[in-house]
């Protein structure tokens, strides 16, 4: 057992933490909310320059070799800053992927441009249903020679306005499991359109439009049918990884309310000093412990090849309930003042929920605890 | 980072599984179906002995004192096979709490005489710190231990003494500077229960076990018996309480097994018609608790091994503490939920589940949210302590 980050680790996250606070302060995440392209490009070169995309692919392929470990590290300093912009897709949902099931051809076309940053990626996996699941997937793809037909439209897919590359599981036969097939699909392929979704956290999400898109079936991402399990092991990856997302937002939001309660002083004290909101703190502390051991333990597994369902799951309901009910009370103590549009908590407050939401609720995910359990 | 055991603790749980098994006895299987609250009978402690000549007593204690000086993880992975067992008394004050603070704050001689007999389960300690008046705020407690020639003379009242009626010594706090400030004028004390002026009364706790209440009228003891500094008392009684806390790690087993054995219920039960865990309030529930209690084992873990580390938790041991005795109460709660009508019945009951446990475990688990210091400080202790808030 080892409950430290090494010592390598601990460097990224104090560099990464300053570059960050430095490159993307929350000035920079709010203006975005109302840029079209959603994030500074300049912001992106200096990630690749610093490695970032890179960190988590082989050295062969362009990458810095790092573990799932090293860039959970990363990707808790990301949530933490509010990073705007398509790292998550580029990294996690294509290129982590594209690794794990792509031919050779696939992986020398794409891994070391999107290690690069050269290449933009995201996933467009969900539908008007919305579920994550083997039944989510019914765009239609049909087969003809050699090459894929896609046609209809999937929602909710992130940076989609910038990405290079996306990947897109549809339906070529059959019914859950079986016959889902992932298609591998330049941003400007014709047929495709897209039009953008409002949302709560004012992030860049569209609903994307396939009009009788035609793919070569060397982009197909493992194999006709062969889809699902391909985009399962994606989706578990993702859903750990993202958690990390989520403890690192919490954690700066309860520092910030730390420092803001010490400050604010009523009944001639700081509020700081009031016992109910020290408890409230401490909840926070324990929420957000409990959220960190559970996510770093859940990607220990997957690093490992070990089966990972159980504690991926029992990490996201964590990770959900912390950096939510942070949020909300980190609200509650702050009063007023942070319920005004230009205090900076509430942008914090708005991407909780939306994390909470993306990868599955924790209605399904206490489905799988349950299961893992031994319920019938 | 790594989660897992290394091979060695997993060898290490095979070889004390095997051994606790091996020391289980018919007698002592009886003895444990017959409330082991109130405390350990022949068969019990004749366990706790052959436990200490096996130096499974003192796991984590230097081997000068007796210990087999292992890792406190290696402590920890014992108390859980302990509580997979279930109802063995290995609580021990003696050897989890008194004795740890002994090999720091005592002298040679104190360690040269108490520890060997605690480790050889011949002392064991009643802990008396509460009176009638000073509870949470233990420091305000008015127990007055004077000195005379060379012995100390002690008079007063001790509140909820649990195991003072079985117990060989109590471990007592008492004020022996009542002009100093009111955490700096108390000592610790190791006082014989069979010493003259004492006198033990029963207190009945709403869950069947015992507590007692403690008198003391002229209690004389030799000047030795006072252990560490004079007037340090506070600061080795709060030492004793982080051991107290990290022991409660090995709650994880116990809770596993009950909530192991509520899911065996669910998906043996039929209600309108379908087995109860098909019912979607019921699942929810219990992989809240399931999850839960893995944090329970996370957050054992984590102040195992930083103290393995050579760390000093410094909230991390409350926030152990709160975690498990907040859930020890949620699935008694939830158990006495799940069995319906027949939830309230008790152990001698003829209609009753699973043995009557769970309606047991929702009377006792009310006890440990305010013990062991209440969960309320606790939260205070995250709060000032990890956060630096102000008081
Ligand atoms: C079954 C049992 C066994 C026990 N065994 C022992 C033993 O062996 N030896 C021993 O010395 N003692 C023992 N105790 C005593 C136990 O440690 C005390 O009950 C405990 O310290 C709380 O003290 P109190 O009961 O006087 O409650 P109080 O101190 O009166 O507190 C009552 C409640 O007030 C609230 N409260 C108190 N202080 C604060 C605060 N600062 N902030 C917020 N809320 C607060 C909490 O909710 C607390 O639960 C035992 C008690 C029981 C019930």
């Amino acid at each position: 057992m080892d409950l430290a980050l090494t010592e390598a680790q601990e460097m990224l996250k104090n560099s990464a933490r300053e570059f960050l606070e430095r490159e993307c302060p929350p000035s920079l995440v709010r203006a975005m909310e109302d840029d079209e392209r959603g994030y500074p490009t300049h912001l992106w070169e200096q990630m690749a320059g610093l490695g970032w995309m890179g960190l988590a692919f082989p050295q062969e392929h362009g990458g810095e070799g790092g573990s799932l470990t090293d860039l959970a590290v990363l990707l808790e300093e990301m949530g933490r800053a509010m990073l705007p912009g398509p790292f998550f897709g580029t990294v996690v949902n294509v290129g982590l992927t594209i690794l794990d099931a792509g031919s050779d051809f696939q992986i020398q076309q794409y891994i070391p441009r999107l290690a690069s940053g050269a290449l933009i990626g995201t996933a467009a996996m969900l539908e008007e249903n919305a579920q994550y699941s083997q039944d989510g997937i019914n765009m239609s793809g049909e087969l003809s020679g050699d090459s894929l037909q896609l046609s209809g439209s999937k929602l909710f897919v992130e940076s989609a306005n910038t990405a290079d590359l996306m990947l897109v599981p549809v339906r070529t036969s059959g019914s859950g499991e079986h016959g889902v097939t992932i298609a591998l699909i330049p941003g400007t392929a014709s047929g495709v359109s897209m039009s953008a979704l409002e949302s709560i956290a004012r992030d860049r999400q569209y609903e994307v439009s396939f009009n009788s898109v035609s793919v070569p079936t060397e982009e197909i991402l493992g194999g006709v049918g062969e889809g699902w399990p391909v985009l399962k092991r994606s989706l578990d990856r993702a859903t750990a990884l993202h958690c990390a997302v989520s403890v690192g937002g919490a954690q700066k939001v309860l520092e910030m309310t730390v420092e803001y309660t010490k400050q604010r002083v009523q009944f001639g004290r700081p509020i700081a000093s009031f016992q109910s909101v020290q408890h409230d703190c401490a909840d926070m502390v324990n929420a957000i412990d409990s959220a960190r051991l559970a996510t770093y333990q859940a990607i220990a597994r997957l690093e490992d090849g070990l089966s990972a369902d159980r504690e991926i799951a029992m990490a996201k309901v964590l990770a959900n309930h912390a950096y939510k009910w942070t949020t909300l009370t980190a609200q509650q103590l702050h009063g007023g003042i942070a319920f005004m549009e230009e205090y900076d908590l509430q942008m914090w407050t708005r991407r909780a929920k939306v994390a909470e939401l993306k990868f599955g609720t924790s209605g399904p995910h206490r489905e799988v605890f349950a299961q893992s359990m031994g319920l019938v | 980072m790594d989660f897992r055991f290394t091979a060695e603790q997993d060898e290490w749980r095979e070889e004390v599984r095997a051994i606790i098994e091996s020391l289980i006895t018919p007698e002592l299987e009886e003895e444990m179906q017959n409330n082991s609250d109130l405390g350990p009978g022949p068969a019990g402690k004749a366990f706790m002995r052959a436990l200490g000549e096996k130096g499974l007593l003192g796991i984590p204690w230097e081997e000068k004192h007796g210990g087999l000086g292992r890792p406190l993880m290696d402590q920890y992975i014992f108390s859980e096979e302990i509580g997979r067992i279930g109802g063995l008394y290995t609580n021990s004050t003696a050897v989890n709490m008194v004795g740890p603070t002994i090999t720091r704050v005592g002298t040679d001689e104190q360690q040269d005489e108490w520890i060997p007999k605690m480790l050889s389960g011949e002392v064991e300690c009643a802990l008396g710190y509460t009176e009638p008046g000073a509870g949470t705020d233990l420091a305000g407690l008015e127990t007055r231990a004077v000195e005379d020639g060379d012995e100390f003379v002690i008079n007063g009242q001790k509140m909820f003494t649990s195991a003072a009626h079985f117990s060989s010594h109590i471990w007592l706090l008492a004020r022996t500077d009542p002009d100093a400030p009111k955490h700096r004028g108390l000592s610790v004390f190791l006082v014989p229960m069979d010493s003259p002026g004492i006198t033990v009364r029963p207190l009945w706790r709403m869950d069947d076990g015992r507590t007692n209440e403690v008198f003391f009228d002229n209690v004389r003891i030799p000047r030795a018996n006072q252990i560490g500094e004079p007037n340090r008392g506070w600061y080795h009684v709060a030492m004793a309480l982080d051991f107290e806390r990290v022991s409660l790690g090995g709650r994880y087993a116990g809770l596993l097994k009950r909530l192991n054995a509520l899911v065996k219920y669910a998906n043996e039960t039929t209600a309108n018609g379908a087995p109860l865990s098909q019912d979607p309030y019921v699942r929810g529930q219990f992989a809240d608790l399931g999850i839960k209690l893995e944090v329970v084992r996370m957050f054992s873990y984590r102040t195992a091994w930083m103290i393995d580390q050579g760390q000093v938790p410094n909230y991390e041991s409350s926030a152990q503490k709160i975690i498990a005795t907040d859930l020890i109460q949620e699935i008694a709660d939830f158990g006495v939920e799940l069995l319906g009508m027949h939830g309230q019945l008790t152990k001698d009951s003829p209609h009753n589940r699973l043995d009557g446990e769970l309606e047991q475990a929702y009377r006792s688990g009310i006890f440990l949210r305010f013990g062991g210091g209440a969960n309320e400080v606790q939260r205070d202790i995250i709060a000032r302590r990890g956060l630096g808030m102000p008081r």
